[in-house]
């Protein structure tokens, strides 16, 4: 019995030794993968007196611009931002709370990389350590670029490199000063017209407009196949049941395929393709394409919604393949789609921070580029594009078009009830093939396309700075 | 302060350092490989004894530097070294009656000890000093009462030992106070000097030596069904008892030991099994039954969704691990006081936390050796009642250890039971010393056949 009881003690040996190996992988892995996110959790208030003997690291371009630093004067510091309101949205604030970049890589900010120097320097001169400055995907040059040609309008724009995510430029209009928010703290909350604190780049739920039809597009190449094409006799208007939809400007386009309808934009044309695709299809085809989901994205962003509910009225449905219905997107989202066709396809997750460094100039953490999906077949991406190309070079967008670069995108304008419409563009530019995409809107911009000139100075500065 | 600062931030690696040493060791006792360093071989206890001193003295002196209060700086230079006085008593008992051997398992507990006793000096003076008495206590007792009370260890009083477990496991019915949401505690005293007592603490003892003695059989043969019933149903009664008395924990501890035991003393899987089952049946009905279990399983589950409400406690437990990453936020720089009952349930988090997640990695370390260390003593015992109450004592710690640390660390859902050594906590410092006596006491008896029915050690040699 003894020597069975023996061998029996050793297998519990063995449970404990493989019981505890449990215990010790998941407290490491813990540390390793979920640690990144309990430390820059709003309820965990550990790091906050760290600022006390950390000097916060600065935040920098991807032109090595100076976004944010902190600047000691005798025992105080105070976190100034050199570039004002330019980079409001993008980085955010540290007066009142902590927004955007400056609370998503706080710790990043605050981690001091000790070394002798570092030490005996606090030991001995009570020097405080030097936290790592943080160097942002975004251009200055494009960001100031975004940033004059919104002007006074309310709007967002932001810019993305299709292979990688990178954002490029990320502007949201009205904008505040990161150097006196608490001075104007009343003010920025209790401004409704204008939410200067709202992010309108991820936050902002615009109605589509006429971009949605690459959604629609999408749909019915995906229900037939990439060279799929349709003929249409535009007579200007359309009805489903008792409600009549007009062409814009009441313009009768006469006999047309996909491309020309495409390029002009005709409504009648995509309300009978949406015939053909159904809501069920159409659903289909916007949830590949993230609507009604979180983004894969790390900022707060709000969820693009499409055909929500059970049951959709005919004249919604109608109105929802031309943009209009109930349908909503954020201009990111926007970015993402535009930034998908122009990547064959694949779907890079945006991203902000490029990289993080000590004082001396050694990269410390490295964010590399993030496949998400392939969310539109490589086939239907490459039909797309060149549907947008189209647009920019007869159609719609052709204010956008710029001497010596390859240009795509689609103009929208959503209808505002009882203000002026906003205009929108989503597009890509490169000099042989797509290298950044674009989506912009402008509030109320009015019926003149707006958005497509803004565009146009957009790619204009890419192609002087690339 | 900034000295104070850059000493506390570099004293992060010396204690790792210790840690790793220590660990070091104390794994050569179990692995039992011949060293080629015949020097280092001989002063293998010397040198754990050497990084407790200096783990005593480094946390010590951090703690009396941070400390402004003058009165509070000579108690805690009192307690520091009133600990290794302790220690070295120990040590010092142990050469002079001929029992070097158990030096090291006793150097071991004594290591956990010392950092459950910094991390509470650092929390709570107080509690600080009287788990250094707790401590010395319990090393008397563990180093003398066994052999005092030799007569009764033997599987001849297994009714005495039921009986007494009834007793003591039924007085919290009588006489219990609720603590921290169990009712196992009675209170001795009144006012100042009253103290609580976790009779379920000792009752661990009792069952461990009812079921090594119950669960025996004569040489050779198979345990037959009627033999194992009554034992398993007074276990059963027992776990019953404690889940009424919201013990969960402690329930958790018991079921795993009996089984452990019975499956060692039965050979046979099928019975693990069909207790595995039950217990989960068991489990189930409680689930339903009782809300205080549901509140454990939702909190576990999904601590952030309520993190100022159920999932409070664990939620601030994994701030203090996450934050500071492998070494810590370095002693009393961190914020273990946010977690609430950490100088008990939740010392490893705070642990974790100031010493660092490697340091946390190498406590658990540590007690792995341990538990292997007491296998390995076991593996020379050829008396079965001894062995079986050898296997019931590191079950009682090993499963212990494994239910809190992995419900701090949201492993599985939390059970509130103390980390042996370390938490805060006179009944469980004082029963688990005493029960690491009882293993050295059976490594030491391993072939005394007084209380052998199993004669077998000349047949199987």
């Amino acid at each position: 019995m003894n020597k069975k009881m023996k061998k029996n003690v050793i297998k519990i040996g063995f449970i404990y030794i493989s019981m505890f190996i449990i215990l010790i992988s998941y407290l490491s892995y813990f540390v390793i993968v979920k640690s990144e996110g309990i430390v820059i959790h709003a309820n965990n208030r550990r790091m906050d007196p760290v600022e006390n003997e950390v000097v916060r690291g600065d935040i920098l371009s991807s032109d090595n611009k100076l976004i944010a630093t902190t600047v000691t004067n005798g025992g105080d510091s105070v976190r100034t931002y050199p570039q004002a309101n330019r980079y409001s949205h993008a980085v955010g604030y540290t007066q009142k709370g902590k927004t955007g970049i400056e609370a998503f890589a706080n710790v990043e900010l605050l981690r001091p990389d000790y070394n002798l120097e570092s030490i005996f320097k606090r030991a001995f001169e009570g020097e405080k350590f030097q936290g790592r400055d943080i160097v942002l995907t975004i251009d200055d040059r494009l960001q100031t670029a975004a940033q004059n040609s919104l002007g006074d309008n309310r709007g967002a724009i932001v810019i993305i490199e299709s292979s990688t995510g990178k954002i490029k430029s990320l502007v949201s209009k009205p904008d505040f000063n990161p150097n006196n928010v608490a001075q104007n703290w009343e003010t920025l909350i209790t401004d409704e017209t204008n939410t200067p604190l709202v992010n309108r780049v991820s936050s902002g739920l615009y109605p589509p407009g006429s971009i949605f039809k690459i959604v629609t597009t999408e749909a019915f190449l995906n229900d037939n196949n990439s060279e799929a094409d349709l003929s249409y006799n535009c007579t200007g208007q359309i009805t489903t049941g008792d409600n009549t939809i007009r062409c814009y400007n009441d313009t009768v386009h006469g006999e047309l395929n996909l491309s020309s309808a495409f390029a002009k934009s005709c409504n009648t044309y995509f309300i009978n393709m949406g015939r053909d695709i159904g809501a069920r299809g159409l659903r289909k085809t916007g949830e590949k394409l993230l609507f009604n989901k979180s983004l894969p994205l790390a900022m707060e962003h709000s969820k693009s919604q499409l055909l929500k509910g059970e049951l959709i009225p005919d004249a919604e449905l109608s109105a929802t393949y031309i943009g209009q219905g109930k349908t909503l997107i954020t201009p990111i989202h926007a970015a993402m789609i535009t930034a998908a066709i122009a990547n064959e396809g694949v779907l890079m997750e945006p991203y902000m921070i490029d990289y993080s460094k000590d004082k001396k100039g050694n990269i410390k953490t490295k964010n590399l580029p993030k496949y998400v999906d392939e969310i539109i077949s490589p086939k239907d991406a490459k039909r797309i594009e060149e549907l947008m190309v189209k647009v920019v070079q007869e159609g719609t967008g052709s204010k956008a078009a710029v001497n010596n670069m390859y240009v795509g995108g689609k103009t929208g304008t959503a209808e505002n009830e009882g203000a002026k419409d906003h205009s929108w563009f989503v597009g890509f530019a490169g000099s042989e093939s797509p290298e950044i995409s674009i989506a912009i809107i402008i509030e109320n911009a009015g019926r003149d396309a707006s958005a497509s000139s803004v565009a146009h100075n957009l790619i204009k500065e890419y192609q002087n700075i690339r | 302060m900034a000295y104070l600062d850059m000493f506390i931030l570099l004293s992060r690696y010396v204690f790792v350092g210790f840690m790793i040493v220590f660990i070091y060791i104390s794994a050569t006792f179990v692995t039992n490989v011949p060293n080629k360093l015949s020097i280092f071989e001989k002063h293998k206890t010397k040198l754990q004894y050497t990084c407790i001193f200096f783990f005593n003295l480094a946390g010590y002196s951090i703690l009396i530097a941070r400390q402004e209060d003058k009165l509070l700086k000579i108690g805690l230079l009192k307690n520091g070294i009133m600990f290794i006085v302790v220690v070295t008593l120990t040590g010092w008992i142990l050469r002079i009656t001929k029992r070097s051997k158990e030096i090291p398992m006793y150097n071991i507990i004594l290591f956990l000890a010392n950092i459950g006793i910094i991390m509470l000096e650092r929390l709570n003076h107080n509690e600080a000093s009287k788990q250094i008495i707790w401590c010395a206590l319990g090393l008397g007792l563990a180093l003398f009462l066994p052999r005092l009370l030799q007569v009764f260890i033997n599987h001849k009083f297994r009714t005495l030992y039921a009986i007494a477990g009834w007793l003591l496991i039924l007085t919290p019915f009588l006489l219990g106070e609720e603590k921290n949401g169990a009712n196992n505690w009675i209170m001795i005293g009144s006012g100042e000097g009253a103290f609580g007592f976790q009779p379920s603490e000792m009752v661990k003892i009792l069952l461990v030596l009812y079921l090594a003695s119950a669960l025996l059989t004569k040489d050779g043969k198979k345990l037959n069904y009627r033999k194992f019933i009554v034992p398993m149903l007074t276990a059963a009664g027992y776990i019953l008892c404690l889940v009424l008395q919201r013990d969960l924990g402690g329930g958790l501890i018991f079921f795993l030991t009996s089984l452990t035991i019975l499956y060692v003393a039965s050979n046979s899987i099928l019975l693990y099994l069909l207790g595995i089952g039950s217990g989960t049946m068991a489990a189930m009905i409680g689930y339903t039954l009782f809300s205080h279990v549901r509140v454990r399983v939702e909190a576990w589950r999904d601590p952030w969704k309520d993190i100022s409400g159920k999932g409070y406690q664990i939620v601030q437990a994994l701030f203090a691990i996450g934050t500071w990453g492998w070494f810590g936020s370095g002693l009393t720089r961190g914020y273990p006081e946010k977690i609430p009952v950490v100088t008990s349930d939740f010392i490893f988090a705070a642990i974790c936390e100031e010493f660092g997640n490697l340091f946390g990695i190498g406590v658990i370390f540590l007690y792995l050796i341990l538990i292997l260390y007491g296998i390995r003593i076991l593996l020379d015992i050829n008396d079965d009642f001894l062995l079986l109450l050898g296997l019931g004592i590191i079950n009682l710690i090993g499963i212990q250890v494994f239910l809190i640390v992995g419900g701090v660390i949201k492993l599985i859902p939390l059970t509130g039971v103390t980390l042996p050594f370390v938490s805060y906590g006179g009944s469980s410092m004082l029963v688990s010393i005493f029960m690491i006596g009882l293993l050295q006491y059976v490594a030491d008896h391993m072939e005394d056949k007084s209380g052998s029915i199993a004669n077998s050690k000349m047949v199987e040699k």
